[in-house]
Formats: structure tokens, sequence, C-alpha cells
């Protein structure tokens, strides 16, 4: 019972702040879209430690809201954006049918999960679950390919970095 | 383990290129010329093509590694090497237009190749991805490559913006691929292809769940292969990036989507022979977006007077066509033929596919690099006048594009419709209809760059000079002479393509290689878990 008080309140306070992030009158202003993303993540860190899921749930905070959102609103601060750059939001029609066809999906969505209820069992998880060992089991064993190949995504990353935004000093 | 490395050799080559031309690129005085790194990047490619020939030979379908995380992650049969052969012919013909464009464009930085050599990478890994997580990563790694590829040229607002847009909707399809991933992990509690496979077949996955997952994942994958309605992107980000990119994006990025999302459908979502009761369908999806792609790229293209903007339109056309086989899995009854019939038509189409546009973006390139950011009517009006050569390859390669008789793209065209026509016994008669209109319909903008080529005058207030370059010379003339070759002479390439489909017997039947691999292996079966296999 108290698992399912604390879902709610942590699901809802994750999507409420989500959706903070772009709407109006939070969104409006980039920083606070920040801060409310990291809300949102230690609403899902929470979600995590519903799952059993300890070791993501501590990563989530460390590198999520800790390291990623740090570097989000630092540059958000040095960019240093008045009202007059962020300029009138606009509402189109496109946006309009957007926000249909994505609540059209995520009824959907909602419809589908509720009617899966049966496949329970299969999502079970095993004994390990969550722990840091379990999970060095996957990204050393099972899924050390993938592994080895986030570190060449990371290095095409930092590539990118220096490509895109250096400026030859002459 | 060290046969695990030799398996893996063609990645493992291209790798290690990419980070030698990166680091030499360090190296060498800032300002200096950085071509010959292409040459290097080039023999990792030949190198690599190499190690897939030999793996060709060596590899009886379906080979399984001996160390437990290659096995799970990733595939090696024919039908993977084969696309990883078409992937690095793009690749290395790419690398070799860019050896002098890119000092004309004024941005001649040794990142470039290796960025090259990563975003092959990727493809070729998405090609023979085994599971979810390993197809995702691989496809980050293309795509964040392909992006950066796309604003290489950073001072010009152009290409900024076109790598820009293309950023911010790759990553919302990587976002609705990811959705679909966890869908389909919810339906079937597994994200390993070859389970999904199992789960759906046997019925143990909700079906509901697995079908939303699936249509997600074929939602990213059509943004992907730029099928129509998930186009948007397509021309702006093909007009905008450096010409020497658009070509290898044009070439690999499709050949390396439809490798992967063919291997996804097949395994995941219905081998032939779990066609009946309760595999999720998906032929229906693939048929609409196929018309709808034909359609709508070929109206558009026929407004467009910028060869790079026309070539996107003709990408989406293309995709049309190349969707059509996949419905030959489908529509036939007999699965060994109809994965046979897949691999004929649609590995055949891709490497005609490639060498058309590998030979019509080095011509785009040498045309556009002198300043000339749009390669406009203008820019290529009485090339033929200028350059005889790279008119005529410009020519083949439009002529391939169209079909003509001769080309690879004719044969390509033939297969294709041939084997959907053969093993789907006119079910899908009125597709192959849609898709020949369609090809006549091209006709028009195909041959109307040809015409402007050869019978139209140089503009005369401001004519363009051509880029010198031997080495792009040299890879458009490979390109139009393979098509060529390959038009003539297809035999050998058609059965190797029809083989590469037939190894998707073995590789994309959940139940037939499952077994194969734990009778060849330790016991790996669907029901163990991965933990329970003892180390080796």
């Amino acid at each position: 019972m108290l698992e399912q008080i604390l879902f709610w309140l942590l699901a809802g306070g994750a999507i409420l702040t989500a959706a903070m992030v772009v709407l109006p009158p939070v969104g409006r202003n980039p920083l606070y879209g920040a801060l409310s993303l990291i809300l949102s993540f230690f609403f899902i860190s929470g979600l995590y430690v519903l799952l059993v899921a300890h070791v993501m749930a501590v990563l989530q905070v460390l590198v999520y809201a800790g390291a990623i959102m740090v570097l989000f609103i630092f540059v958000i601060m040095l960019l240093n954006l008045s009202d007059k750059e962020l300029g009138q939001s606009r509402k189109t029609t496109a946006q309009f049918i957007g926000v249909l066809a994505v609540s059209a999906i995520a009824v959907k969505a909602i419809m589908v999960v509720s009617s899966a209820t049966g496949s329970k069992a299969l999502m079970a998880a095993d004994a390990g679950f969550g722990t840091v060992d379990g999970l060095a089991d996957l990204l050393f064993r099972q899924f050390l390919f993938p592994f080895e190949l986030v570190s060449i995504l990371l290095l095409v990353a930092v590539i990118g970095a220096v490509v895109l935004a250096k400026r030859r000093l002459t | 383990m060290v046969d695990d490395l030799l398996l893996i050799s063609p990645l493992l080559i291209v790798t290690v290129m990419g980070l030698v031309s990166l680091l030499v690129g360090v190296f060498a005085p800032a300002g200096s010329f950085k071509g010959w790194l292409a040459f290097l990047t080039s023999f990792g490619f030949l190198a690599a093509l190499g190690a897939c020939y030999m793996l060709w030979h060596e590899t009886s379908a379906g080979a399984a590694f001996s160390s437990q995380s290659f096995h799970y992650s990733l595939t090696l049969d024919h039908f993977g090497l084969a696309l990883c052969g078409v992937i690095l012919l793009g690749a290395l013909l790419a690398t070799l237009t860019a050896v002098h464009y890119l000092p004309a464009q004024k941005s001649d930085h040794a990142e470039y190749y290796a960025l090259i050599a990563f975003s092959a990478l990727g493809m070729m890994i998405m090609v023979m991805a085994a599971d979810l997580l390993t197809l995702f990563v691989a496809l980050e790694v293309m795509s964040i490559s392909i992006y950066i590829l796309a604003g290489f040229k950073r001072d010009s607002s152009f290409s900024t913006e076109s790598a820009m847009k293309y950023f911010i909707l790759g990553s919302f399809a990587s976002a609705i691929l990811l959705l679909g991933i966890s869908f389909t992990y919810g339906a079937t509690g597994t994200i390993s292809m070859r389970e999904i496979g199992l789960a759906v077949a046997g019925g143990d996955a909700h079906s509901e769940l697995a079908l939303f997952g699936m249509v997600m994942l074929i939602v990213a994958f059509g943004f992907k292969i730029a099928a129509a309605p998930f186009h948007m992107w397509t021309p702006d980000v093909y007009e905008g990036a450096p010409a020497s990119v658009t070509g290898f994006m044009a070439v690999g990025v499709k050949a390396a989507g439809f490798g992967a999302l063919a291997r996804l459908l097949l395994t995941c979502f219905g081998a032939p022979e779990y066609r009946d009761g309760s595999a999720v369908s998906w032929e229906t999806l693939i048929v609409i977006l196929a018309v709808i792609s034909m359609c709508a790229g070929n109206l558009m293209a026929l407004a467009q007077k910028n060869l790079k903007r026309m070539l996107a339109y003709s990408a989406i056309a293309h995709t049309g066509y190349l969707l059509m086989a996949l419905l030959v899995v489908p529509a036939s009854s007999d699965g060994e033929q109809a994965l046979n019939a897949l691999g004929g038509g649609l590995v055949f189409y891709l490497l005609a596919y490639t060498l058309a546009n590998v030979a019509a973006f080095g011509v785009a390139a040498a045309v556009g690099a002198r300043g000339v950011e749009d390669a406009g009517e203008e820019a290529y009006a009485g090339l033929a006048g200028r350059d005889p050569m790279l008119a005529f390859a410009l020519t083949i390669a439009m002529l391939s594009l169209l079909g003509i008789p001769l080309t690879a793209g004719f044969m390509g065209k033939l297969t294709l419709f041939g084997e959907l026509l053969s093993s789907g016994g006119g079910e899908y008669l009125w597709l192959v209809v849609v898709a020949v209109v369609n090809s006549v319909v091209s006709a028009y903008y195909y041959l109307r760059v040809v015409m402007v080529a050869y019978m139209q005058d140089e503009s005369a207030e401001k004519p363009i000079a051509l880029l010198k370059s031997a080495p792009l010379r040299v890879a458009v003339g490979v390109a139009a002479i393979l098509t060529l070759v390959f038009g003539i002479m297809p035999n050998k390439a058609i059965n190797a393509s029809t083989r590469a489909g037939y190894s998707l017997v073995h590789t994309s039947n959940p139940a037939t290689y499952g077994a194969r691999v734990s009778a060849a292996k330790p016991a790996i079966t669907s029901t163990v878990e991965p933990k329970d296999v003892a180390h080796r």
C-alpha cells in the first residue's frame, strides 16, 4: 500500500515537473525549465528506488541531476538570455496538431499498458537485480560489446564538440 | 577469443584507421593539406573490405562467436557481411571525393576522416547487431558522426543549419526508437532479437504491447531511411551538408538502416515460419510507407532545380522501392525462397543505389566546390563541354537511378520487382504497377539533369570553375564503371546478394538459430538466462 502511494506521488511529480520544463509560466524562462528538469530527475530516481534498482537511482542523481544539469545551467547562465532574445511565444496550428497527436499516442500507450497486466510474471526481477554486482555482470559480460562501443560514441561526441565549437585563434 | 577478434576484424580495422587518422591529424601542422589522410582512411576501408571478403568465404551461414558477449551482441552472417561491403564501398569512394573538396571549402580538418571511419563503424555494427542495445548504440555512433559531418563547414550558416536540423529531428527519432525498444522489452522481457522473436512467435509476448513497440521502431527507422512521411529533414540536410558528406550520408545511412530494419523485422516480428498465428504483422505499415515514399518523393523531385535537393527527393523515392523488397517475405509461402528473394532484391538494389549516388554526389562536389553552396542548374549547365568525363559519369548515375537497361539500377529494379511478383503470386501486382509508373515519372527529373549537362550552355555571367581533383575523378569514374559492369554482368553480384538473403534463413529464424548455436556451442538457448552459462 505504501509502495502504491509512493509510486503515484513520484510518478505524478515526475510528469508534472517534466511538463513544467516546457509549459508556461515556468518553462518560459530556460533557467527555471532546467531547474524543473532537475526536480524531475529526482522523482525518477525515486522511481528507480521503488524498482529496487539502487545503483541506477544513485547514478541518476549523480550523473544527470548532478553533472549534466549543472552543465546545462552553466551554459544557460553564460548565454544570459534576455526577454527580447527569447522572443514572444507563438501558438501555431502545427503545435496544436502536435499536441493532439502526442495525446492520442499517450492515450493509446496507456490503454495498451493497462491491458498488459497479464505479462507481469515476465518482468519479475531476479535475485541480485539492481545491485552493483548485477549491474557489473550485465555491463562487463553480456553487454560488453555495446559497452565498449559507447566509448567510441563518447570519443565521437568529444571530436564533435571540438570540431564544431573551435574557432581558429589568429 | 582470438578467433572472435578475427571474426570482427572489419570492425577493428575501421576503428583503428579512425583512431590513427585522428592522432596523425593532431601532429600535422595546422593549415597543412590533410587530403593524404583520405588515402590512409581509404586504405583502411579497402583492408576492411578485404576482411569482409575473407570472412564471406570462411563463414558458413551464421557463424557463432565463442565469447559470450560477442555472441549476444553481434550476428555474423552473409547478410551482414554483404551490407558491410556495400557500406565500406560507399565510404571508400565518398572519402576519395573529399580530398580536394574540403580544402576548397576551407574546412580541411583531419577529424573529417576520423568521423567518416567512426560513422562507417556504426553502420557496420548496425547491420550486424543481434540485440537492441547494440543496435541503439551503433545507431547513435553513426548518427552523431553524421550530424557533426553535416555541420563540418562550420563557418557556413547553411551547413550549420542543416546539422542542427538533422540533430534535433534525429534525436527525436532516437527517442522514439528508445520508446519502441522499451515497449518491446515490456512485451517480451528481453532485448535480444532472437529471444524477442521466440517470445513473439511462441505467444509468450503481450501482442498488443509488442505491436505498439514495433510501430515505434518502424517510425524511428522510417526517419533514418528517409521514408515519407518521416522525410521532412531530408531535402534541407542533403542540400546544406557538404557534398562529399551528403554522398556518404545518402548511401551509408540508407544501407545501414535497411539492413537493421530487415533484420529486426524478420527476427523479432515474424520469421517466415512463424507468419501464421501470433506473429505481429508489419506488412500493411510497410506497404503504406512504400507507396507514400515513392509518390511523395517523385512528385516533389519534379519541381527541384537544385541537384542536391533533387537527389534528396529521389532518395525518398528509392526508399519506397527498397521497402518493397521487405514485402517479399510476408507475400511468400516458402520461407527460404522468400529470404533468397529479399537478399537478391534488397542487397543488390542497395549496391546499385550506392554506386549511382556516389557518382552523382561526386559530380555535385566537383561543380559546387568553389564557393557555390548549392548545386543549382547553372552549376552543371554545359558540363559536357567543360568536362566530358564527369558529364558522362553523371549521365550514367542518372540513368542508373532511373533504371535504364545496361545499368545496375535497371537490374536492381528488375530483380526487386520480379522477386516480389514471383514470390507473392500477384498479391502485390498493384504495388509493382505503382512503382513502375513512379519510375517512369522519375524519368522527367533524371533526364533533365542529363539534358542540362549536355544541351545547355554554360552560364555566361558567372562561370563556375570545376574542382580539379584526381581522387575525385577516380572515385566518380570507378562508381560509374562499376554501375555499368553490374548492369551488364550482374550475375555474380545477384548470386552473392541472394546468398546473403539466404543466410537470414538461419540467423533471422529464432528457433533454428538458437538450435544451431546450442548444437555447436555450450547451451545457450532461449530459456537459459545469460548468467547461468558457465564462464568460458
